[in-house]
């Protein structure tokens, strides 16, 4: 009997050692041949509005014989980080709001190269469109799901699928701006950052109250979270709109156009001119949004910004579908495009008030204006046309362990058809990983016909806008990936500097950033290698 | 004779073999009986180096890759730097820990990172560590409402630091209750947002560490302090000896070898008392850098490890002999008191 009992003892150590070693070696669950598995980051809850959810519907019309498992809430970030990282994973497709492409590849090996999606076209049923997938992608898209590295063995291989995004910009509380400027308040909506600028100054003196469960609160111009990063929606344009969209690009990768890195391209004249905008809007002294705004949840902050607490807030166009069912206020929102930063007028030698009135003739489809130089007129018009957006960080990707790859890639031929692009614009895209064409139709009504909210309309009018140019930030070279380029290099980025009660002044920061960089310049290029 | 030669064999030094196997062998002779022994001595040693070995084996295991192979690549990964050409061998990370220390533009400074994780060490052992035995003292005197004291103490302890840290961030927000009450005692509240400040973030978080530090090290030094033998105190007590003499010159004593080993404990965490600062300032935009944050840092922003390796090194050879000075000087405050 004790005999036994050592023996069992041995027995089940020595099993759970085994089964120790089994567990680490093979990974956890598995997938299973021939049921596609998606996974998909959602924010929300069960009920948010996904258009995912609305595609895998309709391709199960389509194909009626197709297998689709899903999986679409918040811990599907975890799912896609461990997917890249360990090449280990149940599921097909990820969808996520974000990954290091270039590490997954070199590192890793985590990724299935997707180049034969890319080098065909989409296809409905056995009916194939007639252009490849590399045409139709959005360019500016297509640079971020290829590989950008130097490793010749991947070069140019595509690795990721974008999905369906938004545009980001200054939002309006259309019930708040209405109780402080009255009927006419979309009068006062602003063309340039001096009239921005002078907006807030204008609600700031009105000092309107809202009662909240019965206390009163002060209506400011903003409303802002700790997730301060949310301001560079509004003033990373201002460096495409000063220094044009090419400086903005090589910012991104300070590479020049012989391809070397060159670190004087960190600093395009439009930084700092944009920097002051921002200095502007939220240094202390200026009083545009609440105190403790800072150390507000961004979940607190939407709340506020619905309840009337502020007239402005910079986000994107998911805001609506966070937001909904969350609050019991819902006013009507409208999205505008981010103003022209006064600067550029200035350099020009225009007034305010000049630029200003260029802004309205472009807006309204002139291609001239009396009395406004032809140059200038078309720098402004090329200024207009940027709109900043998260869309290269919409992405997918199949795991390089993936057991359907085959059917992982015709999902995405059916997705990226015209009928499957048409599904996203129906469910409330409004940003598309394709140029939009004849065959789609931007929806008059939503998804339970009714006619559209006044926040769905106004990001329609921006995103779906002709002269609209979308511009993304960070990218896919190795300085982004190896050595950590980002629009920052200091641990305290501007906006969390200006906000002090003894704030840095612009060129006390560029300076300080300055410096920074060119410290961490030698190890950068160390580690890009 | 035999049998009773080998009972008495076995029973002295195989206290594995059972009675029956001696039985059984009465009946051999003595030579054939000691081979026996022999082979069931060495049977019961495999059988017992197999046993620990399974039961340790998952622990050595764990024990040789996430320490003995961490530890040993880190310092391996000290002494070498990566190059556009590959991997060379030498002290540039060292140089470059220097040249950083107080570089202006190191971003963020090491020497401010580390004068933080020195305060906080400063805060969390020098202050709060008599704090925590005059805490347990006075619990141990059994002051009216101990047990709820005690268990009042230990919560921050027991909660997790996420929960904390939300409830009190929201404590010290603009509109929070300290604000309010500031508002209420002099007409303003606060001047700043302390959870979003240069100046005011790195003194919540010590604020927050002495709030939670409180009941700290109480449960140990209480355990302590209670193996005291009460007729000890009940003499000093006879003699007339009072509340701080019976703390200083009889507790502190009897308990010095609980107390060293918190002290010598600490000081070998010198260089990494990092606080809650994730907690409270994420992105480290509000000047709160700690040692530990601005390793994390590295590795995280900027994907280097050999440079963090080559810091931890420089500290760790800092710190031990500050640990050894230290567990000396502790050695020399009292004798070992054994009770």
């Amino acid at each position: 009997m004790k005999k036994l009992a050592k023996l069992l003892t041995i027995l089940v150590l020595c099993l759970s050692v085994v089964l120790g070693t089994v567990g680490c070696s093979c990974g956890g669950k598995k997938g299973e041949k021939g049921v596609l598995a998606i996974a998909a980051f959602m924010a929300g809850d069960e009920d948010t509005p996904f258009w995912l959810k609305d595609m895998v519907a309709a391709y199960k019309q389509d194909y009626p014989d197709a297998k689709i498992e899903t999986r679409f809430d918040a811990l599907v970030r975890d799912i896609g980080v461990t997917a890249y990282q360990t090449n280990d994973s149940q599921y097909d497709m990820i969808f996520l709001d974000g990954m290091p492409l270039g590490n997954a590849v070199e590192e890793y090996g985590s990724l299935y190269c997707l180049n034969d999606l890319y080098n065909n076209p989409a296809e409905v049923n056995g009916e194939k469109e007639t252009m490849n997938l590399s045409e139709k992608i959005r360019p500016g898209l297509l640079k971020s799901v290829q590989y950008g590295g130097d490793k010749a063995q991947y070069k140019d291989n595509y690795y990721l699928a974008p999905a369906p995004s938004g545009p980001t910009s200054i939002i309006f509380n259309c019930d708040a701006m209405e109780m402080v400027f009255g009927e006419d308040w979309e009068d006062r909506i602003p063309n340039t950052t001096d009239e921005l600028i002078k907006l807030c100054q204008d609600i700031k003196t009105a000092n309107k109250k809202v009662n909240i469960a019965g206390t009163n609160q002060v209506v400011r111009p903003f409303v802002y979270s700790k997730a301060l990063e949310y301001w560079r929606y509004l003033y990373l344009p201002f460096i495409a709109q000063y220094s044009g969209i090419e400086a903005w690009e090589r910012m991104q990768s300070c590479k020049n156009d012989a391809g070397q890195y060159d670190k004087n391209l960190y600093f395009p004249d439009g930084k700092e001119k944009a920097l002051e905008v921002l200095y502007s809007l939220i240094n202390k002294n200026a009083g545009f949004a609440d105190a403790g705004a800072a150390g507000y949840e961004f979940t607190d902050a939407q709340g506020y910004f619905l309840q009337g607490r502020a007239c402005m807030y910079v986000t994107g166009s998911w805001l609506e579908d966070e937001m909904s069912g969350k609050s019991k206020y819902n006013p009507d929102l409208k999205m505008v495009r981010v103003p022209i930063v006064s600067a550029l007028g200035a350099d020009m030698g225009i007034t305010d008030a000049q630029l200003s009135a260029i802004v309205d003739a472009i807006d309204a489809g002139e291609t001239e204006l009396a009395g406004v130089d032809a140059t200038d007129f078309a720098r402004v018009a090329e200024a207009r046309k940027y709109v900043y957006t998260l869309a290269n960080s919409s992405i997918s990707f199949v795991p390089e362990c993936a057991l359907n790859k085959d059917l992982a890639l015709q999902f995405y031929r059916y997705m990226y058809s015209d009928k499957g692009l048409q599904i996203m614009l129906n469910s409330g895209a409004s940003l598309l990983p394709c140029e939009m064409n004849s065959n789609l139709t931007i929806p008059t009504t939503d998804k339970n016909g009714q006619p559209l909210s006044v926040f769905r309309q106004s990001v329609y009018e921006v995103a779906f806008n002709p002269m609209t140019e979308f511009m993304y930030s960070g990218g896919n070279d190795p300085i982004n990936y190896r050595a950590g380029l980002a629009f920052t290099i200091q641990s305290q980025g501007p906006e969390a500097a200006f906000l002090q009660k003894n704030p840095k002044s612009v060129s006390q920061y560029m300076t300080a950033e300055r410096g920074a960089f060119e410290n961490k310049w030698p190890q950068m290029m160390v580690n890009v290698g | 004779m035999v049998a009773n030669d080998i009972e008495k064999n076995v029973n002295e030094e195989v206290v594995d073999v059972s009675v029956d196997d001696v039985i059984a062998s009465q009946t051999i002779d003595g030579k054939v009986a000691s081979a026996v022994v022999k082979k069931q001595r060495r049977k019961n040693a495999i059988n017992r180096g197999i046993f620990i070995g399974c039961m340790l084996s998952v622990a050595l295991i764990n024990f040789a890759i996430f320490w003995v192979y961490v530890n040993f690549n880190s310092i391996l990964m000290a002494f070498q730097t990566e190059t556009r050409d590959g991997v060379i061998w030498g002290f540039q990370e060292f140089t470059k820990f220097f040249e950083q220390f107080s570089n202006e533009y190191a971003e963020p400074r090491l020497a401010d990172a580390l004068g933080r994780t020195l305060i906080l060490f400063v805060l969390c052992n020098i202050v709060m560590m008599p704090i925590n035995l005059i805490i347990t003292y006075i619990l141990f005197k059994k002051v009216p409402g101990e047990k709820f004291f005690r268990v009042i103490f230990f919560l921050p302890s027991i909660i997790s630091g996420a929960v904390l840290v939300g409830v009190f961030r929201r404590m010290f927000a603009i509109g929070g209750p300290i604000d309010a009450l500031i508002t209420a005692i002099k007409g303003t509240g606060f001047e700043e947002n302390w959870i979003a400040s240069n100046e005011y973030t790195f003194k919540l978080v010590l604020i927050y560490v002495f709030w939670t530090s409180w009941g700290g090290n109480v449960v140990l030094l209480t355990g302590a302090v209670y193996r005291i033998p009460s007729d000890v105190l009940e003499y000093a007590s006879i003699d007339g000896v009072g509340f701080f003499r019976e703390l200083v010159q009889i507790i502190i004593p009897m308990i010095w070898p609980t107390l060293s080993t918190l002290l010598v404990f600490a000081t070998a965490g010198l260089f990494t008392n990092s606080g809650p600062v994730l907690l409270f300032d994420e992105k480290n935009q509000y000047d709160t850098v700690t040692l530990g944050h601005y390793i994390y840092m590295q590795v995280k922003l900027y994907n280097s490890y050999n440079y963090p390796s080559a810091i931890g090194l420089i500290f760790t050879a800092i710190g031990f002999p500050i640990v050894l000075v230290v567990k000396w000087a502790l050695g020399k405050v009292y004798e070992d008191v054994e009770y």
